[in-house]
């Protein structure tokens, strides 16, 4: 097993048996499920509203559960987003700071494998975060009661639940592959910084940044890894699939985007590792 | 053979190393042999370049000039070793937010294989069983230490390296501390520990390297160090009956101020002690009369200064 590996699976050992790893768990199951408590508060009062004033029900009768659930699921995401940005900042930095980076360094990795094995938990943690999200989304949506057929609108059927699953299905591509490439960002941001507070705020800066210019770039933003992270200015294939969700016919990126996501993205996840391997490669440990 | 751990006998070498910040040289040709089995230490003041020389030689700082080489393998690529070397550095590199044993998980996936001392091994010979569940966070220096101890002499380690193990720790702490490096060289471990600490120090090493202002000025077995073995300093009621109770055993000489000098190489110091009382020389004062550790390092710093003096003076 390469030094890279060992350094995974120390990093794993570290993080389910930590107690801030527990806690961000918890918030992943926690926030779509108050996101989706919230929508569905909201449009019950609204249909309260309507039925009061007597005016007709608007909107989907059946299939509702997607839109609460793609709701939930991207404000879980979004919340992922920071969380990796976080993990992927303290990594280099914050271990440099306190000498565990040396341990791994003095027994059984080269530098570049403690830096690729660090990087290798972007993955892992974007599994495990979609798993979480996703779940948390979908039984919160269930107990609300929505159903997840169907989009139906007045006895007319707009999209199949086959068709909203596909949908989501390549939505999700390029929002994985969006997530990992900002979990590198991190890292390579960590591996330049002198100490972790710097870190996070270079790499979260960043990232904000980039939400409030990504609208002035045009198609151009889909280049850029961050554009494919659900983030609070949301542009991700995500934001597109909660309009599909409602049955908003012209919702949907189309395949071009998708797949700039889905290869772009990594490559620039793979290159920004690289990257920060290189920068480790001198750096006093 | 590529990508193993060559089999040489000498634990560290250091060849020539150099390390400059800037025009400012730390350290300065250092060169430096530790074989496997020895307690090696690198004794020198705050300041002096043992942490650099260390950092060096472990590949966690990049020299300016020199190589190092451990367990026969570069500096550089010291993950090659396996897992043979642990590591203990000044501030113990701990999880804090996690607990003991989780600790000592976390380096034992980093090392990636079992065998040898086992986790509860490494716990008890750290003086740490039982105390499992605590947070390394909520740890006194002390048991950080201790902790980190525990990671570095887990699993079948050939060189364990100390960096200033006893600062900061309180006299109970030292002692804790010093015993357990007893006992790890009991169990035959290769030991490097670099210590401002010399009457600690003292009682455990083997072999040491003085370093002062970045380089090594002595590298010596403690014995050199210590001084002639085998003479005593005493003072007695009677000379004469001192003279015949050693007669066989050793020469005594008086000196100036009233006391005695034996000279009795090989002889213990309990069965000479015991020769003059039973002869009724009337022991009032007995102790081996040897320079020790710090006496010897103050004579080095001593020297220098002198040499240095003589230098700039020469210049002038």
């Amino acid at each position: 097993m390469s030094g890279a590996l060992r350094v995974l699976r120390a990093e794993f050992v570290r993080l389910v048996s930590s107690r801030t790893g527990l806690v961000a768990g918890f918030f992943l199951l926690l926030v779509p499920a108050l996101r989706i408590w919230a929508a569905s508060i909201v449009a019950n009062a609204k249909d309260v509203e309507r039925a009061a004033s007597g005016a007709d029900k608007i909107g989907l009768t059946e299939g509702t559960g997607w839109a609460l659930m793609v709701d939930g699921w991207r404000a879980g995401l979004t919340l992922v987003t920071a969380m990796l940005l976080v993990q992927g900042a303290r990594a280099l930095a914050g271990d440099r700071e306190t000498g565990v980076l040396r341990l791994a360094v003095t027994r059984s990795a080269s530098r570049s494998g403690a830096v690729v094995g660090r990087a290798l938990m972007g993955p892992v943690l974007v599994l495990l975060a979609l798993v979480l999200t996703g779940a948390s989304a979908y039984f919160a949506a269930k107990f609300t009661g929505a159903d997840f057929g169907d989009l139906i609108e007045d006895d007319f059927t707009i999209f199949t639940g086959l068709e909203v699953r596909d949908e989501l299905v390549r939505a999700l591509g390029p929002v994985t592959a969006g997530l990992m490439a900002v979990h590198a960002f991190g890292l390579l941001v960590s591996s330049l910084s002198k100490g972790p507070v710097l870190a996070l705020a270079s790499s979260l800066a960043a990232i904000l940044l980039w939400d409030v210019f990504k609208g002035d770039v045009g198609n151009a933003r889909y280049f850029v890894f961050a554009t494919h992270a659900p983030t609070f200015s949301d542009g991700s294939a995500m934001k597109e699939l909660a309009g599909f969700a409602r049955a908003y016919s012209d919702a949907g990126l189309p395949d071009a985007v998708i797949n700039m996501g889905r290869v772009l993205a990594p490559i620039q996840a793979v290159a920004f590792v690289a990257l920060a391997a290189l920068a480790m490669r001198k750096r006093p440990i | 053979m590529a990508g193993t751990v060559a089999s040489v006998s000498a634990a560290l070498e250091v060849r020539g190393l150099w390390k400059r910040y800037g025009r400012l040289a730390v350290v300065r040709d250092v060169n430096l042999t530790v074989e496997r089995g020895q307690m090696y230490g690198l004794l020198g003041p705050n300041g002096s370049g043992k942490t650099t020389t260390l950092s060096c030689a472990l590949g966690l700082l990049s020299p300016s000039g020199g190589h190092c080489t451990v367990l026969g393998v570069p500096a550089k690529k010291l993950h090659r070793t396996k897992g043979k070397v642990g590591c203990v550095f000044d501030v113990p590199a701990l999880l804090r937010g996690h607990t003991i044993k989780q600790n000592l998980k976390y380096q034992a996936r980093l090392r990636g294989h079992s065998g040898g001392r086992s986790m509860g091994e490494a716990l008890e010979r750290a003086g740490l069983a039982g105390f499992e569940g605590r947070r390394a966070g909520g740890l006194s220096l002390g048991q950080e230490k201790r902790l980190a101890i525990a990671g570095a002499i887990m699993g079948s380690p050939e060189l364990v390296v100390l960096d200033e193990p006893l600062s900061g720790l309180d006299p109970m702490g030292v002692r804790g501390m010093l015993r357990m490096l007893e006992e790890l060289k009991a169990d035959g471990q290769t030991l490097i520990v670099s210590s401002h600490r010399l009457h600690e120090m003292q009682e455990i090493l083997t072999h040491a390297g003085v370093i002062l202002d970045g380089e090594v000025v002595r590298e010596a077995p403690l014995e050199d160090y210590l001084g002639k073995a085998g003479t005593w300093q005493v003072k007695v009621r009677d000379f004469d009956a001192a003279e015949r109770a050693v007669a066989g055993l050793g020469t005594i000489k008086k000196s100036p101020n009233g006391e005695a000098t034996i000279d009795a190489p090989g002889i213990p110091g309990d069965q000479l002690s015991k020769a003059l009382a039973e002869g009724g020389a009337g022991v009032l004062f007995f102790s081996e009369a040897r320079l020790g550790l710090q006496a010897s390092f103050e004579l080095l710093v001593d020297e220098r200064r002198s040499a240095r003096a003589a230098g700039q003076g020469g210049a002038a």
